[in-house]
């Protein structure tokens, strides 16, 4: 399995908030073209940690690698730039504005004199298009998001991640406020985006669902990664075991 | 929150944290008491008794205002109908009075009805329209003007019975009647807040709407009583300013500090959170003391009335960047 | 989210969606064009009643001239509630730097531009000290703004207590008036100058990446941030936007009174929630940002405008004037929360 290079790479990363570890000393690789799944309980430190891939965050220490080149981010702008585009658990859309111009927030397409006008004929076509791709039904990319449904509106997020050229695709808990129709559409976009040669980093508490989409799956405890495994080798009982900190990995252990 | 300030209040060790934390919170009576003392060397007669009566006097008005204000502010509204309610409040009480002749016990009874009618009104723009309530009671106080202005017929009302002043210029054991008023309101407020089942929906639906709301409490009630209590008081603070000038009040003129601004400016400095639930109305009324006492010993020093607003001024953002660091320990 | 609900739409119901979309498209659309149509009936009304004088060439420059102040002021000010930050301080600022104007130019003698230069910095100083408070403090810039507005309020009396003792400090130096009331072919140059603002205020917002990243931090800040959205320079353009546009909105007016002072500014808007809310709430921008049209606030502040001069045409007592301005600001205010029922359905 270790003949494929690490697109993303952490080495040694830590975080504190005041005197709280919530990372400590993280070493991770996840592979391109595959699902990765992170879990851990409530606290664990999956967020802090995939805060700082994302650049929302800064790490106190440690280093991250990106497709082999070592990366340094001052904001999520930076990370997008990189290629890592995160789905956050919120979707962080904007109610009140369009699918399209929620599709390229921040990062909007523009024509004409110094780049200051926006395309709007251009963002629309690329938003039906991303859409398409990942098989989303919505109707009219001018409507404002507020009016669509779940799945949709997870749709736009994941649409926005690939429009901005993501290549590690990172879902942070994209199921947890779904119903059973919604969560089956978020699993098929997660095997979509893996068909179409993209990395998914998937964050849950789902440990059926994991094992379900994913091809190597990460545990944290206590701010430690304590163990990553290939999902078609592990069970059900040894990752719980691990989520709950009863089982380790030596090898993962900082050696500080 | 995790900005530059943050980071460095972080930074501090515990003992130097929590030293800040008491310096912080109490702050405003430090600065009174030092205010005092300052005045107290510098201005001659800032210490004699008819001074201290002037100044708490001086505080009456807008001290009155600002208890409702803090009541209906702890519950996450924001009051601007104050000017509407003072000018109507005003209005009526002379016209009631003066034009119709209504004896004044009557007037004061019915003026207290038409302040509970310009509460429920401002609460139903604000509740029923599902306004956000800084514009519906903007909006409210926007009647509240028009009405007034219709009634005195855009005149200034001129009172020449003698009962109002007789009556508000009372001073029971030697304390001037609006001076107990002031004390009265926050004591009943003080009451309401920390002794009331009221008081503890006032701060849980300030807090948090929804969840209060989800667990029972009746938001919309409790802001509508919030409101009409602000406007009762505004009325009470217009009657005592009517009665001082004997003239009512004319539309876009402020007589006795009755305004939005002094009302937020004591509440900020008294460390009410806009967004609600978070302050105690005692600490309001060492606002509004503060206030009063630096206005009155500025002027004692001889300063300009323009030095004063600037003070104020200062005093305000002071008030409010120290709650903002507050706010992050 | 209640989306397994909405996933298990049959046909029939998407359908009877639809129509109902459709009954509730007219309704939307009446209701967003709902102040034009107001101002149409509201200047035919004028016109009617007084054929003579509200129905003339001259007395349309006066109201566009009058609009002119306002509404540039509001232009900034819905851009900045757009951005979800209410500034509650631009009639204080706009004293200000009138009366930092009026002393530089009429009292001291500079020269125009400079005093004007001056004045609109001390202006830009007050929108950093502004943006400051929010993005250093963390404070709702309704808090930070009215402090600082009691700021102004208080240094605006000092000057002019310090300078004159009528309380309004002349203007009748010669260049002023006359640029102030300049026409380029027959339009005066203020009402060329609100136009612009406008136009440039539309197309920021409509098509340019500012105006949507001012949309968007509006609508979630959160997720503003979250998609690499800088929040603290556009609050700082936004709330320096309204001190100046208040700041040049003054002196244009007290260039037309040929005087400056606390009381002609302060004493009419001085009250906390001035002009540019209302006639911004006049036109539909809510304060929870992230929506409003700036076109919109130009009717506003037209609608405003009109009623006030045609009050004043048909000589109304000042009871009538201020409930019909009354009535029509609830009346606005209530049209607007439905439609933002019927949005957030």
């Amino acid at each position: 399995m270790d003949q494929k290079e690490p697109i993303l790479e952490l080495r040694g990363l830590s975080k504190s908030f005041g005197f709280v570890d919530a990372v400590k000393s993280v070493d991770w690789q996840v592979y391109p073209g595959e699902v990765t799944a992170l879990v851990g309980d409530n606290g664990a430190g999956k967020s802090t940690l995939i805060k700082m891939i994302c650049g929302a965050l800064r790490p106190d220490a440690g280093e991250m690698w990106i497709k082999g080149i070592k990366a340094e981010m001052a904001d999520p702008a930076d990370a997008f730039r990189l290629g890592i585009a995160p789905v956050y658990q919120d979707l962080a859309l904007v109610d009140n504005r369009d699918v399209v111009m929620n599709m390229f927030l921040g990062d909007e397409l523009t024509y004409g004199l110094f780049n200051l006008f926006l395309d709007h004929q251009r963002m629309a076509r690329e938003t039906q298009r991303v859409l398409d791709e990942i098989h989303s039904r919505i109707p009219n990319v001018r409507e404002v998001v507020r009016k669509l449904s779940g799945g949709q509106r997870q749709a736009v997020a994941v649409g926005r991640a690939l429009i901005r050229g993501g290549e590690v695709i990172i879902m942070d808990e994209p199921t947890a406020a779904l119903g059973v129709e919604q969560t089956a559409e978020v699993l098929n976009l997660i095997e979509t985006l893996r068909s179409r040669g993209k990395t998914v980093i998937f964050i849950s508490h789902n440990i059926g669902q994991v094992i379900q989409v994913s091809d190597q799956i990460s545990v944290m405890f206590h701010g430690r990664m304590v163990g990553t495994r290939r999902t078609a080798e592990t069970t059900n009982e040894e990752v719980v075991s691990m989520i709950v900190g009863a089982k380790k990995d030596l090898e993962h252990q900082p050696n500080s | 929150m995790n900005d530059a300030l943050t980071q460095s209040l972080i930074r501090l060790s515990p003992g130097a944290q929590r030293s800040l934390r008491i310096a912080l919170d109490n702050w405003l009576y430090t600065a009174t008491i030092l205010l005092c003392l300052f005045f107290a060397v510098a201005a001659p007669y800032f210490l004699t008794v008819d001074n201290v009566i002037n100044t708490l006097v001086s505080a009456s008005i807008t001290g009155i205002v600002t208890a409702g204000f803090t009541l209906v502010l702890l519950t996450g509204t924001i009051d601007a109908s104050i000017s509407g309610v003072t000018a109507l409040a005003s209005v009526l009480t002379a016209v009631m009075f003066q034009r119709w002749n209504i004896p004044l016990p009557v007037t004061l009874l019915l003026l207290l009805l038409a302040s509970v009618g310009m509460g429920l009104l401002s609460s139903l723009i604000v509740i029923e329209g599902r306004i956000y309530s800084l514009i519906g009671t903007l909006a409210a106080s926007g009647v509240f003007l028009g009405l007034s202005v219709g009634i005195a017929s855009g005149e200034q009302v001129a009172i020449t019975k003698p009962e109002l002043q007789s009556t508000l210029f009372q001073a029971p054991l030697g304390v001037p009647l609006s001076i107990w008023l002031l004390f009265l309101s926050y004591l009943l407020g003080y009451i309401v807040l920390n002794h009331t089942k009221l008081g503890a929906h006032i701060y849980a639906t300030g807090a948090n709407y929804s969840a209060a709301r989800l667990s029972g409490v009746p938001v919309k009630r409790v802001i509508r009583i919030g409101l009409i209590i602000a406007a009762v008081a505004t009325s009470l603070a217009a009657v005592l300013a009517t009665g001082r000038a004997n003239l009512s009040l004319l539309y876009g003129v402020t007589i006795g500090g009755v305004n939005v601004t002094d009302a937020f400016t004591a509440a900020l400095l008294g460390g009410i959170s806009l967004q609600g639930g978070v302050g105690k109305i005692e600490r309001n009324l060492v606002a509004v003391l503060f206030l009063s006492i630096l206005s009155n010993g500025l002027q004692l020093m001889g300063a300009a009335p323009a030095v004063w607003l600037v003070t104020k001024g200062i005093a305000f953002i002071g008030a409010v960047i120290i709650d903002a660091v507050r706010q992050r320990l | 989210m209640n989306a397994p609900v909405l996933s298990a739409s049959s046909d029939a119901m998407q359908g009877q969606r639809r129509v109902y979309n459709r009954r509730e498209s007219t309704i939307r659309f009446l209701l967003d064009n709902g102040l034009l149509v107001a101002l149409v009936v509201e200047v035919i009304f004028f016109s009617v009643a007084s054929p003579t004088i509200f129905f003339s060439r001259d007395n349309f420059f006066t109201i566009l001239r009058s609009s002119a102040a306002t509404g540039i002021t509001v232009a900034f000010f819905t851009m900045a509630l757009i951005a979800r930050q209410l500034d509650l301080s631009t009639a204080q600022v706009g004293s200000l730097t009138a009366v930092i104007f009026a002393w530089l130019f009429g009292i001291n003698g500079q020269p125009l531009g400079v005093a004007f230069v001056v004045a609109l910095l001390c202006s830009v100083l007050i929108g950093l000290l502004n943006s400051w408070l929010v993005n250093r403090l963390r404070l709702p810039a309704l808090i930070g703004t009215v402090a600082v507005g009691t700021l102004c309020y208080g240094v605006t009396l000092a000057i002019v207590q310090a300078s004159t003792k009528t309380g309004l400090i002349n203007l009748t130096r010669p260049p002023l008036r006359s640029i102030v009331s300049t026409e380029i072919l027959g339009v005066p140059v203020t009402v060329i100058l609100m136009f612009i603002v406008y136009f440039v205020a539309y197309i920021l917002l409509n098509h340019t990446k500012l105006g949507a990243h001012l949309y968007a931090l509006g609508g979630n800040p959160q997720a503003a941030r979250l998609n690499g959205i800088k929040s603290t320079r556009l609050i700082r353009f936004v709330l320096i936007g309204t001190a100046v546009s208040a700041g040049v909105a003054a002196i244009m007016v007290s260039g037309r009174n040929l005087s400056a002072g606390s009381v002609s500014q302060v004493g009419a808007s001085g009250t906390l929630l001035g002009g540019p809310l209302i006639a911004a709430v006049f036109a539909g921008v809510g304060l929870n940002g992230g929506s409003g049209k700036v076109e919109r606030t130009l009717f506003g502040v037209l609608f405003l405008t009109v009623l006030s001069v045609g009050m004043s045409i048909l000589q109304a007592t000042p009871f009538v004037r201020i409930t019909a301005e009354g009535v029509s600001f609830v009346l606005a205010i209530l049209l607007d929360s439905i439609r933002q029922h019927l949005e957030s359905r």
